[in-house]
């Protein structure tokens, strides 16, 4: 069976001692897929981090210099979170976790989910019926109006 | 407007002047108008100034259907924070344009107007790639023009407007639906959502 994205993370979650649990979410903070357990919705959890990154990201491009990645230490966590194509990959760690082990776990998932998520034509299209995409009808759109007024 | 685990996540902006009334408008908004069972947070979030105004955003995620996810985000009026403010603006699909109607405002207003312009020019080539909405706000204050003449004075007269006031909620509900409907029929009608996966 090919590998897929909840498979990546998961093996972070198994190589690196210490990771509680990792996420990827696109370059706006919505979650793609998550492994472990976070205390915080997934959702506010990625707008918040995203914003993080990119304000970092800005600086960066303000002093002339990419960023890669951003790593913090709070009383008890530390959090690790790197840049990629169209996203970014965030691993949450105990405090006592070994930083260079979990960046190396980083890089090589990294790689993998580049690779997992490169859209062709092709896969969109894949995408779409695997999802069996639908656009909203009218019917829909007046229904969803309604609960608001 | 993107289509992620094959749910569609479209983003909505609230972009105006520092004290219009966006956090104020969105916070009525939040607490009045969506239902419970569409909220996906307990409340809003909100990264602000140890002054109580919105540094970086605030945010509010809703599921309004099975597959159809709204994402509300504030932008922050304060000049000093001019850099945060145009990287939300990425990917942004609705805007919900808030005017301070004070007569003392209608210089900031006429600068704002121009960066969103320019915003509009980096992201989106053409102001036909977004869902607008005008909130004249503050209309219950004295010392205000009217709508008519800031729609005119802004070059805001084509796109939809409501004269409101976010303390109060008038009128609110109305253009809030108008947003929802006009992104919603834009997803209907044009499905070109970047997949992310």
């Amino acid at each position: 069976m090919p590998r897929e994205i909840k498979d990546v993370l998961d093996d972070i979650l198994q190589n690196a001692p210490g990771v509680i649990g990792s996420i990827l979410i696109d370059v706006d903070g919505i979650p793609i897929c998550i492994s472990g357990r976070f205390e915080l919705p997934a959702e506010e959890l990625g707008a918040l981090l995203a914003a993080c990154f990119t304000s970092y990201a800005q600086v960066g491009t303000d002093l002339g210099q990419e960023l890669s990645t951003v790593m913090t230490e709070y009383k008890s966590l530390k959090l690790y979170q790197m840049g990629m194509p169209r996203g970014g990959l965030i691993i949450i760690a105990d405090k006592d976790a070994y930083l260079g082990m979990i960046r190396l776990e980083a890089k090589r998932a990294i790689g993998e989910l580049t690779n997992l998520m490169d859209i062709s034509e092709q896969s969109r299209k894949e995408l779409m019926s695997k999802h069996k995409f639908r656009a909203p009808s009218e019917e829909e759109i007046k229904d969803i109006i309604s609960k608001f007024m | 407007m993107r289509l992620i685990n094959g749910q569609i996540y479209i983003k909505v902006l609230f972009f105006g002047t520092a004290l219009a009334g966006k956090t104020t408008v969105l916070n009525w908004i939040y607490h009045n108008i969506i239902p419970k069972e569409m909220k996906k947070t307990t409340d809003i979030t909100s990264i602000s100034t140890s002054f109580g105004q919105t540094m970086l955003f605030d945010f509010v995620p809703i599921k309004v259907s099975e597959n159809i996810n709204f994402r509300f985000f504030t932008t922050t009026g304060q000049d000093y924070y001019a850099g945060t403010r145009k990287l939300l603006f990425q990917d942004v699909d609705g805007v919900f344009y808030i005017v301070d109607s004070q007569r003392s405002e209608f210089e900031h207003n006429k600068e704002f107007v121009e960066e969103f312009y320019q915003h509009v020019n980096t992201f989106f080539k053409s102001i036909k790639n977004i869902d607008v909405v005008v909130l004249y706000n503050k209309q219950d204050l004295e010392d205000i023009y009217p709508s008519s003449y800031l729609a005119k004075e802004l070059s805001l007269e084509k796109f939809y407007s409501y004269k409101t006031c976010g303390v109060s909620g008038k009128n609110l509900k109305l253009a809030f639906s108008r947003m929802i409907k006009l992104c919603l029929r834009r997803a209907a009608s044009h499905p070109a959502y970047k997949i992310v996966i």
